[in-house]
């Protein structure tokens, strides 16, 4: 709990005030928070291996993934060891050719996704999701070429103002309004933790 | 009828598949509309002074290539069309620049560009918005070495950029798809610095960057793939964006019919 | 301290303060202050308003329930930030809720995490729950996993959890981005009650199709408050709430004096400061 003060304290003494600017702390800050997340990383590393390696052990279902697994993490942090480099002709090719493919692919299930969940939640059942329901008709097909080709036939050259206005006054106004009750939302968690009323980052299960 | 309410999501999913495969080779050719903002963006950029330096901050990872790679590539070309000078660049994406850096070093080279002079590739630099805070002090200390792990300050063009400020750089270019992102440029550079900032973002966060457009935080906003198609179109180089937009057409259509459906099966369901 | 001397050039405002910061420093002393009276006004009986009632808040407890009754388990995933954003900090306070409630009931606990620091203090927070209900032996740690760094990684692996596992609640809480509805689905396909909560305007919409229960924006930050029911604590929350009016009557004034003034910059330059 102090140490959570006392850190609070210096990142506002070098966010708020000119001699922390100076002495640019929230750089020496960053640099111990890149460190400590190196450290947790290992420790993830650590847990990831344990966990795989009792269901290899224990033979539960789906043991032989485990193995694919730990022979996939362990491999490539060799390579990337071995090569020293994301450049590497190893290394690079891994990444190119499997995880930013599979990182897209993951990426593209959104998509369809996307038309499953609309289908299951745009429906007539109160006047609010009557209005939602409308609305995101309105904005999906203006987004989309067609949209223009349908709405200039019969809107002309209004064809474009229903969607503008739509997201651009209706939209903005609730996101502004959502955005600001957030960053005051955080700011205030951030205070409370500050103030060691919350001290569930400590590992505690209650609150002062 | 009740059953269109309960359509199986394996015969949306197929349906959608076969009518992204079928635009693929069946392209309907829609005209693509440009809108006020992307043509905002497009002149934000185009209206630069002769000779200007601009840092180019991809701030994405392969997921969001299919979005942001065109908007990438046509902002290259334009950049390159008007001769300007450029340091690409992030912070904490470290897998994008990586991603990117035979697409830059294949267009530049296109446009007789040379590295080190007119261009120079700074790599992901680890911080996030402390390095942005690093970079508005002194840029070579906060990038050290460049993308191939050579020192900074060996390369002529840093000589013309010794840290980021208005008065050494007209403009930072921003392609955001999370956390790093274009508010953390408007917040820790753009604001302190008073250098303008275009963004390009994905199609689902437009709503959140449109108010910083609206306020004239943001110089000029390019959304989504529909947007990418129209910078690409205004760009003169037409290319992935362009040609998606009628598979954007057709999915945004079964969409629509599929939920037409499912209310005509809820609403009859509801009379009984 | 000598090494820390003269590493950049700050200009001082008032002779203390860095440049740009003044404004900001006096409204976080005056939330401060304002939540020091609130607390105050708490721990003396003093009446205090009550947060108003959040579906999906309530819901916690009986997702949790439904769980113990079907005999499945309850998965809670806390974003994909690191424990600096304040989004997974409030996601830690609803998980020390929900792991006491699972400890309680002896309803087993998932916790899967993205980042390696989240996953350490939440591993910590189960500990703890399970040690204050007296059942530290029912801990699993294995039950808290890191599953990857990567996004979409941690996505896939979360994807194949619901479908092994089958758990019968799922919350997510926290800062969430395009895996957010991937997640939601999957869980939606498996038959969970979910409850599904972030500050990203931008995966709201979908968290509001896909789950039963959503929680917008501040709603997460007020969880803690709300889920303790301590005076004390919706203090903080009432001291937040006083702030946006504040933020509130500046907007309004500024409106106003914009449209009657277009040119004035009066308060953009006392906003700047």
């Amino acid at each position: 709990m102090i140490l959570t003060v006392l850190s609070s304290l210096v990142v506002i003494f070098s966010q708020y005030f000119y001699l922390g600017k100076q002495w640019n702390l929230m750089e020496y800050l960053n640099n111990w928070f890149q460190i400590s997340y190196a450290v947790a990383l290992a420790l993830g590393f650590v847990n990831l291996t344990v966990i795989h390696w009792k269901n290899i052990q224990r033979k539960r279902e789906g043991w032989v993934f485990s193995i694919i697994l730990l022979l996939t993490m362990y491999g490539y942090l060799i390579v990337g060891l071995a090569e020293w480099s994301f450049e590497g002709p190893i290394f690079g090719w891994i990444y190119e050719n499997i995880m930013a493919a599979l990182s897209a692919a993951i990426f593209s299930m959104v998509a369809f996704f996307i038309t499953s969940a609309a289908y299951r939640a745009f429906r007539v059942r109160t006047k609010e999701a009557t209005i939602l329901l409308v609305c995101a008709v309105l904005v999906m097909l203006g987004r989309a070429p067609i949209g223009d080709a349908i709405w200039k036939s019969w809107l002309g050259g209004w064809s474009g103002f229903v969607n503008q206005w739509m997201m651009g006054t209706l939209n903005m106004a609730a996101m502004r309004a959502i955005t600001l009750g957030a960053y005051v939302g955080g700011f205030a968690t951030a205070l409370r933790i500050m103030l060691g009323l919350e001290r569930a980052h400590i590992g505690g299960t209650g609150t002062q | 009828m009740e059953r269109l309410m309960k359509i199986d999501r394996r015969i949306i999913y197929l349906i959608a598949a076969a009518l992204v495969i079928l635009t693929l080779f069946v392209p309907l050719g829609l005209p693509v509309k440009i809108s006020d903002m992307t043509r905002g963006a497009y002149s934000a950029i185009e209206n630069l002074p002769d000779g200007s330096l601009v840092f180019i901050a991809p701030m994405y990872d392969p997921g969001a290539r299919g979005e942001l790679d065109p908007m990438f590539v046509a902002m290259l070309h334009q950049c390159a069309k008007r001769g300007y000078k450029m340091l690409i660049g992030n912070t904490s994406w470290t897998l994008g620049v990586q991603m990117l850096h035979p697409i830059v070093t294949d267009i530049l080279g296109d446009y007789g560009y040379t590295y080190g002079e007119d261009y120079i590739e700074l790599g992901s630099k680890p911080g996030g918005s402390i390095w942005m805070q690093q970079a508005t002090n002194d840029l070579v200390t906060a990038c050290i070495t460049d993308y191939n792990n050579q020192p900074l300050a060996q390369f002529p063009i840093i000589s013309q950029v010794p840290k980021l400020a208005a008065e050494y750089v007209d403009a930072i270019l921003v392609l955001d798809c999370g956390t790093p992102g274009a508010r953390e440029w408007l917040t820790y550079v753009s604001t302190p610095t008073g250098i303008p900032l275009v963004v390009g973002v994905i199609q689902m966060s437009v709503p959140e960057h449109t108010p910083f457009l609206d306020s004239g935080q943001y110089k000029g906003l390019i959304g989504g793939s529909r947007g990418a198609a129209e910078y690409e179109l205004l760009v003169g180089k037409p290319g992935k964006a362009v040609k998606s937009q009628d598979t954007m057409s057709v999915i945004a259509l079964m969409v629509t019919l599929f939920i037409i459906l499912g209310n005509i099966g809820y609403l009859t369901s509801r009379k009984k | 301290m000598m090494w820390l001397i003269a590493q950049g050039e700050a200009k001082a405002v008032w002779g203390i303060f860095a440049e740009g910061a003044l404004v900001d420093f006096f409204i976080v002393l005056a939330l401060a202050v304002l939540v020091w009276v609130m607390i105050a006004r708490a721990r003396t009986g003093r009446k205090i308003p009550t947060i108003k009632k959040v579906a999906g808040l309530e819901a916690v407890d009986e997702a949790i329930g439904r769980a113990t009754e079907m005999g499945r388990p309850v998965t809670f995933i806390p974003g994909i930030q690191s424990i600096d954003n304040p989004q997974t900090l409030a996601a830690l306070g609803i998980i020390a809720h929900v792991s006491r409630q699972c400890a309680r009931y002896d309803t087993r606990f998932l916790a899967l995490t993205c980042d390696p620091l989240p996953y350490a203090v939440i591993e910590e927070i189960t500990r703890q729950a399970y040690l204050e209900e007296g059942r530290p032996d029912a801990f699993n740690p294995d039950d808290v996993r890191f599953l990857s760094a990567e996004q979409f990684a941690f996505c896939g692996a979360c994807i194949g959890i619901f479908e092994r596992e089958r758990p019968a609640a799922n919350i997510m809480v926290g800062s969430f981005y395009a895996e957010s509805l991937i997640l939601a689905e999957t869980g939606s396909f498996q038959g969970m009650i979910q409850i599904g909560g972030t500050a990203n305007t931008h995966q709201l919409p979908f968290f509001v199709a896909a789950c039963d229960y959503a929680l917008i924006g501040e709603e997460i930050y007020a969880a803690s408050a709300y889920l303790s029911k301590e005076p004390v604590m919706y203090g903080t929350v009432v001291g937040q709430d006083i702030l946006k009016i504040a933020i509130w009557l500046l907007i309004l004034v500024g409106c106003i004096w914009a449209t009657i003034d277009p040119s004035t910059t009066w308060l953009k330059s006392l906003l700047k400061n």
